[in-house]
């Protein structure tokens, strides 16, 4: 029996620790698109430097505390056939108290400093660098993400392009109920709260797409409230700009121009395309719709036959949908629908 | 027989047998549990009347609490409902003496003035209504019927309690029921002290914010 | 089972007598259904907590299980949208409230009382209240899931997505109603508790005599007196907004949602400790018993409670460092908290402190202690992690969050609870919970929870954010999942075996005796099951674990010397009362549809209410007198 329950034990012990140096060690575990470990801003690798130090206190609890624990288990055991000894009856010591308390209190002062350096760093855009910040106003929606750079006069939704290597100071509010605008490999995310206005800023080292995720519950789509982050070098940020300024490319084709008649007789209620008098703001911006590459808030690629069954059953591609033809009275055939697809994929 | 008698509620009456309660701290537990239950009362309040503070001048719209607050009225009906605590001391004072007809006296009165005090409540909510002040309102209607219509509520619950002892006094024992008495009354004191707090908050300090 | 055997009494010498205005009969079933329904009998209020508090975790388990199906695999059509948010809602609300909560307060009911030498609790028909408002409360909100679909706002229930504007049917109704109703359930038994603590000991238990698990029971019913207030009051602003319009929480007039959260949190973080403090009592009590040496640092243990209690208070803020409340806030409430490591901390060196120089027995109770010990240093591990605000703003709603708290809570809490039942189980059944299947059961639990939630740690760093319903598998989680969801029906399996044990172990197990253990404190020097009247004379107690030192010294349990036994009288009022409570709740819930119905119906169940205590007032406590030294066949 003392056998079996020594194997049990060390069996445990195999098992914790090789769950947890897998965990630390197996690549691909902790990389992906959202990891919070691998990062790519300053402000981010900030908060996992922090993380760090708060593993390094508790592992190093966890093998000595744990260290103890274990031993007490296997010296302690009762021998066969001894269940009923009385042992010597001790009932504590203050000095092994006190210095365990003491002990305690300096381990979490090598965290509490580090974090809260970090804590002032993370907040705010640093003050020499307020500068060349750009500003950007998030505003979450049910379930979409509304982008606005008040400096640059340009509305887009659910794919943010930034510049690298420059802080941006982010605005997070909300039209509805609460949200949370997160971007993993940039930074930590923060609340969006109606009639309240937060900030918060990031920074991305490297060009590429970050995956970004509403993280406060918020509803049906909860989940499917995704955007991405499109870090790119100065001079293909400043095209996108110059892009975006732009009106709505108007309808060539004859599928277009239909496909433009269409979208005026009801989506234009809630979304816009500047110049082409849909001015509605309900829904996300939609005058460079062609040039995103995803859909109904980052989770369709955005092709044809995705955005076809995104207009002709938006609650069975997004659950809650609140994009839908029947609250603008509107009856298509599929014609007008291929038109639709047409006119918007145009809109690059 | 005490020790036997490790039971648990008080039991007053009883024709056969008498026990002393038992009770480690010599403190009844009636009394015990009372004093508990106001000090979890106390958050109960301490959180609507931090609401109140903290919505207090975020209103949005009309009408606002300088516009509608009657402060001498409300005086008035605090000043009762004060008095009815000194008349819940005197029951309680003739209740420890046996004075079962002065006992009588004084829980009536306090019942009466309690009753008042609801009066002048559910007049000054009928004037705030006819004025345009509702729950939807604004904040402040929100925050001013939640809170006080909470305290009305426990007034009232206060005057059935009061009321039914009065009327049991007509046909029940009222040996051994001082303590039951001691503790409605540290109950009524508790809620006519909540109503300092809570006339302070929504009245006078409207009413030095007009003075200044 | 608690008490059908061996228990003795006399007829009643006097004659139930009526009191003046009595409104209607006692209860006269000594036997059955209704003797259950109308018992006052601490032990028996205890059994059915328990049994309902593990029907409603197998219930919050379901949920869990189909949420995990849903999980396993991305981009998955099991269960989506509102749905899947309503079972998150409802296996929160029902794993806390439902399941956790009732069976701390099952042991509160049936060892408590025995811990300090009492006959019952102070107020017999109150706790009786407290148990069918609890049983209203729960089958109440768990109605909703017939009544239009059940609560979906998350077990937090932040508004505004909890407001009747984004939350049109009646599931947030049934969610504020039934946690107020399940609020008076708990302050009722809270005062009870307290009361019968302070007032209820027998004579030489001084306070530094309690059983670490009576001061535990002490310190977490002064939590949920003090915890609950504010979130009633906030549930009932909440009500306020939904049925009258009120603009509490609407931001378009003016209202602050960000207000529910400090209610909610100046409520929610006591109950984290509400939850926690009564396992770490057991552990406390299954650790010198199994190690047979007195607890380490007994005051230091209590005082840690307690300091960890009070501090609860000071830390809600925690939960809200990614609301923007400013930095200088959020640094101050990261410090706070990291403070609270330093009294777990204390704990944990104690705990470690009595088993080392002992003789381990390694018994269930003992491996359920000694796992509680493990996992929740686990889990104060990853709290320490997210105490420190700058890394929480990454941590905050992932699994790494879920990671945690169902290590404090499941690896923790659960952990200590399960080994609270095998601990106590032969002293309510009279039979030991079996090893044979026990042990098993105890390792697939810990195989299955580690197996289950470790995982969640790691999807939580690659970024994983908690409540949603599905994932891309561009992501990486699906590895994880798959294993998690897979890992969850073996931990399920685990509670499948330990219920088959208990059911086993009721008919067949070992005949326990009175002191199977060899125990330290008084519930174990009197026969399991007890009589109704726990104890044939009242301990005197003079020594901290004073049954041990008094087997230590050889001092022989005191005789009975013949006295006989007040004991009060069962009552239908506390039931009444408990369907007064369910009728009122069903009515106030279509307030908003159906004003006139609606308040005729809250208005019945108030009266039905107000008659049960007009009832319960009128015909007084009662008295039956018992003679334990006569064996005149079973009582109840």
């Amino acid at each position: 029996m003392n056998a079996m329950r020594m194997i049990q034990v060390a069996f445990i012990t195999v098992f914790l620790v090789g769950l947890y140096l897998v965990s630390l060690v197996w690549p691909g575990a902790m990389n992906g698109p959202m990891s919070i470990m691998e990062v790519n801003g300053p402000v981010a690798q900030e908060q996992a430097t922090v993380f760090w130090y708060t593993v390094a206190v508790s592992s190093f609890l966890l093998v000595t505390v744990g260290g103890v624990f274990l031993y007490a288990i296997f010296r302690f055991r009762a021998k066969p056939g001894q269940d009923f000894k009385v042992p010597e009856q001790t009932h504590g010591s203050a000095a092994v108290e006190i210095g365990l308390i003491v002990a305690s209190c300096v381990l979490l002062l090598v965290i509490a400093v580090p974090n809260a350096r970090a804590l002032f760093y993370v907040s705010e855009v640093p003050a020499e660098r307020k500068q060349e910040a750009i500003k950007v106003v998030a505003i979450g929606h049910q379930w979409w993400w509304e982008f606005q750079y008040p400096d640059l006069g340009i509305t887009t939704a659910n794919e943010l392009h930034i510049p690298i290597g420059k802080p941006i100071d982010i605005e997070v509010r909300s039209a509805d109920v609460l949200h949370a605008f997160w971007v993993p490999r940039l930074a930590g995310k923060i609340d969006a709260i109606p009639g309240q206005i937060n900030r918060m800023w990031m920074e991305a080292t490297d060009p590429g797409k970050y995956q970004g995720q509403c993280t406060e519950y918020c509803g049906d789509s909860h989940a499917n409230m995704r955007f991405l982050v499109m870090a790119q070098k100065a001079e293909d940020f400043d095209g996108w700009v110059r892009n975006e300024k732009k009106d709505g490319v108007k309808p060539k084709t004859i599928e277009e121009v239909n496909g433009h008649r269409v979208f005026m007789s009801g989506c234009n209620a809630c979304h816009t395309v500047k110049g082409s008098g849909a001015m509605g703001t309900k829904g996300p911006d939609l005058s460079h719709f062609g040039s995103r590459t995803t859909l109904g808030s980052g989770i369709y690629v955005s092709n044809k036959d995705n955005l076809t069954n995104w207009i002709k059953f938006p609650k069975q591609m997004k659950p809650g949908n609140l994009m839908n033809l029947e609250s603008v009275n509107m009856v298509v055939g599929d014609k007008d629908v291929k038109d639709l697809v047409a006119y918007l994929e145009s809109l690059k | 027989m005490s020790s036997a008698a490790v039971h648990s509620t008080h039991h007053g009456h009883d024709d056969h047998h008498h026990h002393e309660e038992y009770s480690y701290t010599g403190t009844p537990n009636k009394k015990i549990m009372m004093w508990a239950f106001l000090a979890s009362d106390c958050m109960f309040f301490g959180t609507l009347i931090s609401t109140y503070i903290i919505y207090h001048g975020k209103s949005l719209a009309a009408p606002y609490p300088v516009e509608v607050l009657d402060i001498p009225v409300t005086t008035a009906s605090s000043f009762v409902l004060l008095m009815s605590s000194l008349l819940m001391a005197l029951t309680v004072a003739a209740i420890n003496r046996d004075d079962l007809k002065k006992f009588r006296l004084w829980i009536f009165l306090t019942c009466v003035f309690g009753l008042i005090f609801l009066g002048f409540q559910s007049f000054e909510f009928t004037e705030f209504y006819h004025q345009g002040l509702r729950i939807q309102t604004n904040l402040f209607g929100s925050t001013f019927f939640t809170m006080t219509g909470t305290h009305g509520l426990h007034v009232a619950l206060g005057v059935l309690w009061l009321a039914s002892w009065w009327i049991y006094s007509f046909f029940g024992d009222m040996r051994g029921k001082a303590i039951d008495i001691e503790v409605t009354g540290l109950y009524w004191h508790f809620v006519d002290i909540v109503w300092i707090v809570i006339f302070t908050v929504i009245y006078l300090v409207e009413f030095v914010g007009v003075g200044a | 089972m608690a008490t059908h055997t061996d228990v003795v009494s006399t007829p009643k010498l006097a004659p139930d007598l009526a009191e003046p205005g009595m409104l209607g009969p006692r209860p006269t079933a000594t036997h059955g259904v209704w003797s259950w329904l109308t018992t006052i009998d601490h032990k028996r209020i205890g059994i059915m907590y328990a049994v309902a508090a593990l029907f409603f975790i197998v219930l919050g388990g379901i949920e869990a299980l189909l949420m995990r199906v849903q999980l396993a695999v991305p981009n998955n059509n099991f269960i989506v949208g509102d749905l899947f948010n309503q079972m998150f809602t409802m296996h929160g609300t029902t794993m806390i409230f439902l399941g956790v909560m009732p069976l701390t307060s099952a042991f509160f009911n049936y060892v408590v009382p025995l811990q300090i030498g009492a006959r019952d609790v102070a107020f017999p028909r109150l706790n009786a209240f407290s148990l069918w408002v609890f049983i209203a409360g729960a089958v109440f909100i768990n109605m909703s899931w017939f009544l239009g679909g059940a609560p979906n706002g998350a077990w937090v229930g932040y508004p505004p997505i909890t407001s009747v504007q984004f939350n049109v049917g009646h599931n947030s109704d049934f969610w504020a109603i039934g946690l107020i109703t399940l609020g008076v359930a708990s302050v009722a038994a809270s005062l009870n508790f307290f009361t019968t603590i302070v007032n209820m000991r027998a004579p030489g238990m001084t306070l530094m005599r309690m059983p670490v698990f009576v001061w535990m029971t002490i310190i977490t019913n002064v939590l949920i007196l003090l915890a609950f207030p504010p979130i009633t009051i906030a549930l009932l602003q909440l009500i306020m907004d939904r049925t009258f319009g009120a603009a509490f929480f609407d931001y378009n007039k003016g209202g602050m949602p960000i207000m529910w959260q400090h209610w909610f949190w100046v409520f929610g973080h006591p109950e984290v400790y509400i939850l926690i403090l009564p396992p770490m009592g057991i552990v406390s009590e299954i650790l010198p018993t199994f190690s047979r040496k007195p607890l380490f640092g007994y005051p230091l243990i209590v005082f840690s409670g307690a300091f960890i209690g009070f501090m609860g208070f000071a830390v809600w803020s925690h939960h809200m460092f990614t609301t923007g409340m400013g930095v200088v806030a959020v640094l101050a409430f990261s410090v706070t908290t990291s403070i609270i490591a330093v009294p777990t901390g204390v704990k944990i060196f104690n705990w470690l402190g009595t088993i080392w120089g002992g003789n381990l027995r390694m018994e269930t109770p003992m491996l359920y202690a000694l796992s509680f010990i493990a996992m929740f240093s686990i889990g104060g591990f990853s709290g320490i992690m997210h105490s420190a605000a700058a890394t929480d703003f990454q941590q905050h709603d992932t699994y790494f969050i879920v990671a945690h708290f169902h290590y404090v809570l499941i690896g923790g809490a659960i952990s200590g609870l399960l080994g609270g039942i095998c601990y106590w189980y032969p002293k309510v059944t009279g039979r030991i919970l079996g090893e044979k299947l026990g042990v098993p059961a105890f390792w697939l639990f810990f195989f299955g929870f580690n197996a289950t939630f470790f995982p969640m740690h790691i999807v939580g760093l690659n970024g994983m954010p908690r409540r949603i319903y599905t994932y891309d598998s561009a992501m990486g989680f699906d590895k994880w999942n798959l294993f998690i969801s897979a890992s969850a029906f073996v931990l399920a399996f685990s509670f499948l075996l330990f219920f088959i044990n208990m059911y086993w172990s009721y008919k067949h197990g070992e005949i326990a005796g009175n002191d199977p253990w060899d125990g330290r404190t008084l519930e174990w020097s009197i026969p399991s099951p007890p009589p109704v009247y726990n104890f044939a004379v009242t301990p005197t107690v003079t020594h901290l674990d004073d049954f041990w030192h008094k087997k230590q010294t050889g001092q022989a349990a005191p005789e009975s010397d013949g006295q006989l036994i007040h004991m009060p009288l069962p009552s239908y009022y506390p039931l009444i009362s408990g369907v007064g409570m369910f009728i009122m709740s069903m009515g106030m819930v279509y307030l908003r549809d159906h004003l006139v119905v609606a308040t005729v119906a809250s208005v019945i169940g108030f009266l039905v209410l107000l008659f049960s205590i007009y009832g319960w007032a009128m015909e007084g406590p009662g008295a039956e007198y018992l003679d334990p030294n006569k064996k005149t066949g079973a009582y109840n």
